[in-house]
């Protein structure tokens, strides 16, 4: 004993002597070793383009020297064109974002605080909108509503009553954007009214305040700052929508920042400072109305969100709850059935509306060479990104919630930042970026791969944080002292508790990914053309039943795939419970 | 000793959860690591486990250093050869109660009959062999707390740490655990880290209490030594309830110690050491050490001035010269409030020690 003891003093004699040289903890040198590789992938996914972005806006080469310029700022300002766009931009996402929140407000009301018959399936269908990409959903008024040949207007051009709609103005855009994007405020704003106290209403009624009174002085004031969320949420996807604006504005010349973007890009040579200069315009405006959104609430997030389930107070409708099911029925009717029949109807038609039907569309998917390759090509970008895209979200979610790595919320920031800039400015400054790179993808698959995981991954870190946060990190704890190292532990109970949520990142990105639009249309080549990039070049030549057919296939490859995953999975957990 | 931790020092941002911490714990008994929250208690349980790095310090286990902060050493906390039950009791659920059980033989990387032995043995002495198949998702909040004490226990750890694991449970169930973990440890003589904040829990179940405050001991030892000698104001209100009030302590002529009141009255001798000349001391008397008599007599008088009945005895809160006092009495008399009563105390019964400085 008396040895062991004075061995082990001299052990650590020695080892002050060596301490000159400071040795540093492995752990610690592992760890940042991780988060320096770490930080630098994402950096070149997430930040890097958008450093790009600004740089391309404000540097010129002269004679092989690069210096600062204002020069493409200068053009844009000095033509009045870019003026209207950014004014249609504006007036347009306004508009849309108004009709967006008065929609999922009245729906999110409806469907959570009143007893309207199956109001969770409602709930359920009245988010498919999103799910419909916005070029097809575009797609569909063109086909409802577009003058001369739009289905609603065939009758009454029969009747020699000249065309009673057209989509084609300010008006149809903001429809057709505003139904796309309600769903958003819907799910915030019904999330908001699930979360709230019930007992804050219920004092204000004994109180002696009136039904109304309460709804207008407790309940609005509370879910107020979710609403507003909700809002801003709807205004910087509508600034960010491409499909929409190009299907429905360039017929009468209603410009919006993403068109003028695209018509830039068809010139030759495009002007890049100008498209720069543009894509800023667009980041400025998101950021601008996410500043705006954070200082209207400061300090006034009331709803603390405890996890704790509250029963929200049901109002009892009589009669009444059958008319406004019924509105909802309509209202989804127009939204989601509607498109969605009128474009498998439109698939099936020899020219619309001929009134003749034909499998010869639908038949031709099978049959052309250009199909089969633009379908393997967005398979295999939409698998490769989703994959990456999930594992590097579930590596940031794992970083930011359960290490106390220096820089973990540097990490988070950078993750976070693309999600507010629009997808088009995004992928300008992913194919900026890789322009100026020495070693490039450029013109290559992994170009488009590279670019969709930047601007997405912050979806997955977002499920999977959530997710992770509920897990208990003593659970994990347990297994470290049961004997496994981190990558056991990792594989045995990380990664079987967060499985629903890896799965759901990877079917919700996949469903984003497999119809992406604005994202590819910046970097694709001929090789690379995906089937969203086929459809919208079809449409450009008019092929309208073609175009059809080409949406239903993007509709059962998106939707169809992530309701079989959701379907097995959720037997799965059936199963193991 | 068979855990020593010294010089230990771990940081939060400006907090200093523990602060230059040297402490030991004994082979074969329990040590209740005690204290407030935010007293650095868990925190020293979690260094030791390996899930905190310690900004400072070293932790040796069985002459086996784990984390020495100068030489570089910090072990993995999957090498350190641990058990440890937790607050949130971290049963797996997407697993068995065997598939729970078994998880640190399988880190052993030991035959499955191996395991399959163990983990029904292991079962049966927290009495769940019954369950072995079930979710650990559809136990009970008890039953769970048992699967966590058995997936701790079926390694045979050199060493068992428990961070509050019956502050989840209803009252009654958290005695009988406490009782079951106590016979669980003569059995099996294992040694025991337990952190709780919960002073009854503490003493019936610790060999050895660890009071902790602002990431120091501010004492250590038996629960009856820190119950009736404690060395500090902290350490009498944490455990219990105490009356504390200033005495005077002289020599008297025989050469020891005496106690007086500021009254004159003398109430304890040869208590203190080296009281060579007159100087203050704090005095405290546990509520339940008082002898009640009613009416006036040779003792301090006291008046009640407030009556709490709390079952099993009685509360007296009561004004006296020396200020006001709390007092316990059992039995069947009865109080009222502005009764006259008489207060004595046994001389072993008085406790002196250094008024802060």
């Amino acid at each position: 004993m008396m040895l062991s003891t004075s061995t082990i003093a001299q052990r650590s004699g020695a080892s002050r002597a060596r301490n000159v040289f400071a040795p540093t903890p492995s752990r610690v040198l592992v760890q940042r070793g991780w988060l320096t590789l770490f930080c630098v992938v994402l950096a070149v996914f997430a930040l890097m383009p958008l450093v790009a972005l600004v740089l391309r806006g404000f540097l010129e080469t002269q004679d092989g020297r690069t210096v600062l310029s204002f020069e493409a700022l200068h053009a844009v300002l000095k033509e009045s064109g870019y003026w209207m766009a950014t004014w249609n931009t504006v007036v347009i996402s306004l508009g849309a974002m108004m009709l967006a929140t008065a929609i999922g407000v009245v729906l999110a009301w409806c469907l959570v605080r009143t007893n309207v018959p199956f109001a969770r399936t409602l709930e359920q269908l009245a988010t498919l909108p999103i799910f419909i990409p916005p070029f097809i959903g575009a797609f569909a008024w063109v086909l409802i509503g577009a003058p001369r040949v739009g289905l609603f207007n065939l009758p009454a051009r029969g009747l020699g009553l000249g065309d009673p709609m057209d989509i084609y103005t300010y008006t149809g855009i903001i429809w057709t954007t505003g139904i796309y994007i309600a769903p958003y405020v819907m799910m915030i704003v019904a999330a908001a009214l699930r979360n709230m106290d019930p007992s804050l209403e219920e004092a204000a009624q004994v109180c002696g305040l009136s039904r109304l009174r309460t709804m207008l002085s407790v309940t609005l004031p509370v879910v107020a700052p979710s609403i507003l969320s909700g809002a801003v949420l709807a205004f910087v996807i509508s600034i960010g929508l491409f499909g929409t604006p190009v299907l429905l504005g360039m017929t009468k010349e209603i410009y919006l920042i993403t068109s003028r973007i695209y018509l830039e890009l068809q010139h030759f040579p495009p002007s890049f400072g100008i498209v720069a200069v543009l894509a800023i315009y667009l980041m400025f405006m998101s950021t601008l109305a996410n500043i705006l959104q954070s200082i209207a609430l400061r300090g006034r997030s009331f709803i603390t969100v405890t996890g704790k389930g509250f029963r929200p107070k049901i109002i009892e409708l009589t009669g009444g709850r059958y008319v406004v099911a019924a509105v909802i029925w309509f209202y989804l009717t127009l939204t989601v059935i509607g498109p969605i029949v009128i474009i498998t109807a439109a698939a099936f038609s020899t020219f619309t509306w001929s009134g003749r039907f034909t499998s010869a569309n639908v038949a031709y998917l099978w049959q052309s060479e250009d199909v089969r390759a633009t379908v393997v090509n967005s398979l295999l970008v939409t698998v490769i990104a989703a994959t990456a895209a999930t594992m590097l979200g579930l590596a940031v979610a794992w970083i930011t919630t359960r290490t106390r790595m220096w820089g973990r919320r540097l990490v988070e920031h950078v993750v976070l930042l693309p999600m507010s800039v629009p997808s088009l400015a995004f992928a300008l400054g992913v194919s900026f970026f890789w322009l100026w790179m020495p070693l490039s993808i450029y013109g290559t698959m992994w170009i488009i791969i590279v670019g969709l995981i930047g601007r997405y991954v912050s979806y997955s870190v977002r499920t999977i944080t959530s997710s992770l946060i509920q897990i208990h990190p003593e659970l994990e704890e347990s297994a470290r002292i049961s004997g496994f190292g981190w990558g056991n532990t990792m594989f045995r109970v990380t990664l079987p508790l967060v499985m629903p949520a890896i799965i759901s990142s990877w079917v919700m990105v996949y469903s984003i990914f497999i119809s992406e639009l604005s994202m590819v249309l910046p970097l694709y080549t001929a090789e690379t053309r995906t089937l969203s990039i086929l459809s919208f070049d079809t449409w450009a030549v008019g092929e309208f039943s073609m175009v059809a057919a080409l949406s239903l296939l993007q509709l059962v490859m998106g939707v169809g795939v992530m309701w079989t995953v959701t379907l097995i999975t959720k037997q799965r957990q059936v199963a193991a419970v | 000793m068979s855990v020593r931790v010294e010089g230990l020092t771990k940081t939060f941002g400006p907090l200093r959860a523990i602060d230059d911490l040297s402490v030991g714990f004994q082979t074969g008994k329990i040590s209740v690591l005690l204290g407030a929250s935010g007293c650095g208690k868990t925190t020293t349980l979690r260094c030791i486990a390996g899930l905190e790095r310690p900004n400072g310090g070293s932790i040796i286990i069985d002459d086996d250093t784990v984390f020495n902060s100068d030489r570089g050493v910090d072990i993995q906390p999957e090498k350190r050869r641990l058990g440890m039950v937790f607050q949130s009791y971290a049963v797996w659920p997407h697993l068995t109660v065997a598939g729970n059980v078994a998880m640190p033989l399988r880190a052993q990387k030991l035959g499955k009959a191996e395991i399959e032995r163990r983990v029904q043995e292991t079962l049966r002495i927290v009495g769940l062999s019954d369950q072995a198949e079930k979710s650990a998702m559809k136990l009970s909040g008890g039953q769970q707390q048992r699967v966590s004490i058995a997936r701790c226990l079926v390694g045979n750890p050199r060493l068992i740490l428990m961070d509050e694991p019956l502050s989840n449970l209803d009252a009654r169930l958290r005695v009988e655990m406490r009782h079951e973990i106590r016979q669980l440890q003569q059995r099996i003589g294992a040694t025991i880290l337990f952190v709780t904040h919960d002073q009854e829990e503490a003493m019936s179940l610790g060999d050895e209490i660890f009071l902790f405050s602002k990431g120091k001991v501010v004492q250590k030892g038996p629960p009856e030594e820190l119950y009736f000698r404690p060395t500090a104001r902290y350490v009498a209100e944490f455990l219990g309830k105490a009356n504390l009030f200033r005495v005077a302590v002289r020599p008297n002529s025989e050469g020891a110690s005496v106690a007086a009141l500021p009254s004159g009255e003398i109430i304890s001798r040869g208590q203190m050491a080296n009281a060579s000349s007159q100087r203050d001391a704090l005095c405290m008397v546990r509520p339940e050490s008082w002898r009640v008599a009613k009416g006036a007599g040779s003792g301090l008088s006291a008046n009640v001035q407030e009556v709490t009945f709390v079952g099993d005895r009685r509360e007296l809160r009561v004004d006296t010269p020396i200020g006001p006092q709390l007092v316990v009495t059992y039995g069947y008399e009865r109080f009222a409030i502005n009764d006259q009563l008489s207060l004595s105390i046994a001389p072993e019964h008085v406790h002196l020690f250094d008024s802060e400085v």
